[in-house]
């Protein structure tokens, strides 16, 4: 991870955002939702996401797997 | 019947006793509205409590039974609710400055449903702020403290509810469960907590978080409990239209079958690796209980994909949460405590891009989860908090306690893939580590089966006497 992604970031935070960001240290929660943002680019990469796949899938799917009585 | 009699009643114990007539619904309002005034105050618990409408309600409650006309299965049973489900007319301010004095116009649905049952409503439980948090510490209202030991955090963010419950102040409680939040507060006091699957309740009227995640359930002493509260709440609801439109079962009929022959998974890989030897031996032992009740035992090895559900989650809850606040967060930051401050911002920091691809791999994660876990059981059993309660000082963010960042992450790492991938999971307790505070496990199921969760649940505590203890400061 670095720094000068995690200064990219909370420069856009205050000065993009206007969020306080530079009254706070940010940088481990900074390099946390960096890590997250790689981990959901990487994991969709691997799994080879199709394009068409969007948030409406999950909710089909979920009444898909749902036991029948 | 004597005070202790009224306050060891579970909910379901307190709803006979009103259909019995052994006790009034004013009696038993009354008594809620004394230990809450009582003790609410040394466990930081209570939000507001509305003692005068309470006992109003209670009265026509009577009233309305003496007459024959019993609303529902809560008919009379005083509850007390997170302070994120709005009433009209009663303040609502979500463990906040920044919603101090906030009165909505409109109630949410799963409090009218609860009134529809016929539950009296009497006041409203402290939370973390704006539910963002998953070890009770909140820097605005104070931390809601354990009623086993005070020293102790109560989990969140529905700290208060489980604080209130697990202290016998009230019978059950709605909380609300975005990235463990009914069963972090359930496995630190001692109760029985559900998350439903996602969109099983309605959140029409509830303070949003994050509503891809968001799910609205009970925490309540024991699973027939939440069964019964499950039976009010459950279903569509035209005001949520994401709520769904599955058939819901009844919760409570079926508690007594027998689990023989049911399949229960356990992991082979991914979720003890941050567990202590002392919680794996209660969970493990809660497994025997199972197994001797005749349930089949099987090992399954969960996917890869299942180990990025955890960060995932955080991902979706801190952006949602962050588009929600982007205003206050703008133009009043002082006004929030500053672990809520720095999650909210860093969740502004996501681009589109990741928000979209974290929210389409829920597809993907759940479909390698549920073929490697359903395809050969009924539920999947796993442990809750990887390690004994810790302390209010050991896990203050303000005081940047060495390892916070890692106890936060490991305690999630067993609770937020279910968040992640919607389904429903409760918290049972199973015993007390050596620090005297509870341990509990997870079970999980198919998406909209919590029948069959609540049906393993219910015959374990039937087991088991972990639930018979009362917290010492509050028998």
């Amino acid at each position: 991870m670095s720094d000068s992604r995690i200064q990219t970031i909370t420069d856009w935070a205050v000065q993009g955002q206007k969020l306080p960001a530079d009254a706070l240290d940010l940088n481990e929660p900074a390099a946390s939702v960096l890590k997250a943002m790689d981990l959901a680019r990487e994991t969709a990469r691997s799994l080879d996401l199709p394009f068409e796949t969007e948030p409406a899938s999950f909710v089909k799917l979920l009444h898909d797997l749902a036991p029948t009585r | 019947m004597t005070d202790t009699t009224l306050h060891e009643m579970t909910l379901a114990g307190a709803a006979r006793a009103l259909q019995t007539g052994d006790v009034s619904s004013e009696d038993l309002t009354r008594h809620t509205i004394n230990r809450l005034e009582t003790h609410g105050p040394v466990l930081n618990c209570i939000a507001a409590v509305y003692a005068d409408e309470a006992i109003g309600s209670a009265k026509a409650s009577d009233a309305a039974r003496v007459r024959g006309e019993t609303t529902g299965t809560l008919h009379g049973v005083p509850m007390a609710h997170k302070d994120m489900y709005y009433r009209a007319g009663w303040t609502s301010e979500n463990g906040s400055k920044i919603r101090q004095g906030h009165v909505p116009d409109y109630s949410s649905t799963a409090i009218l449903r609860l009134d529809q049952a016929g539950a009296i409503d009497v006041g409203r439980l402290n939370m973390v702020e704006f539910a963002l948090g998953i070890t009770g510490h909140n820097e605005i209202t104070g931390h809601v403290r354990n009623p086993w030991h005070t020293d102790y955090i109560t989990g969140g963010s529905s700290s208060g509810s489980g604080s209130a419950v697990a202290a016998r102040l009230v019978y059950g409680s709605l909380g609300s469960d975005t990235g463990g939040s009914i069963r972090f507060p359930a496995a630190c006091c001692g109760i029985t907590g559900i998350k439903p699957t996602w969109s099983r309740v309605s959140r029409y009227g509830a303070m949003p978080l994050a509503p891809s995640l968001d799910c609205v359930g009970p925490l309540a002493r024991t699973a027939e409990d939440c069964a019964i509260l499950l039976n009010a709440i459950a279903g569509y609801d035209e005001n949520d239209p994401r709520s769904s439109r599955h058939p819901v079962d009844d919760y409570v009929d079926g508690l007594e079958n027998s689990i023989r022959g049911l399949r229960i998974a356990v992991p082979a890989n991914l979720f003890y690796d941050p567990v202590t030897d002392e919680i794996r031996n209660h969970v493990e032992q809660s497994l025997d209980v199972l197994r001797q009740a005749g349930a089949e035992i099987v090992t399954v090895t969960v996917p890869d994909s299942t180990a990025t559900a955890n960060m995932l989650n955080n991902l979706i809850g801190a952006t949602e949460g962050a588009s929600f606040h982007s205003r206050w967060l703008r133009e009043r930051p002082e006004d929030y405590g500053s672990p809520t401050l720095i999650r909210f911002m860093v969740g502004a920091m996501c681009p589109a891009d990741r928000y979209q691809e974290a929210l389409a791999l829920r597809t993907v994660v759940l479909k390698e989860f549920s073929d490697a876990v359903f395809e050969k059981a009924d539920l999947f059993h796993l442990p809750l908090m990887p390690a004994a309660v810790p302390t209010v000082e050991e896990t203050d963010f303000a005081k940047k306690t060495d390892g916070f960042a890692e106890f936060v992450a490991s305690t999630g790492h067993c609770v937020r893939p279910f968040n992640y991938m919607g389904l429903p999971t409760a918290s049972i307790p199973c015993g007390f580590t050596g620090n005297g505070l509870p341990v509990s496990y997870q079970l999980v199921g198919r998406p909209f089966d919590e029948k069959t969760i609540l049906n393993a649940a219910h015959v374990y505590q039937k087991e088991t006497d972990w639930l018979a203890q009362t917290p010492p400061m509050f028998a």
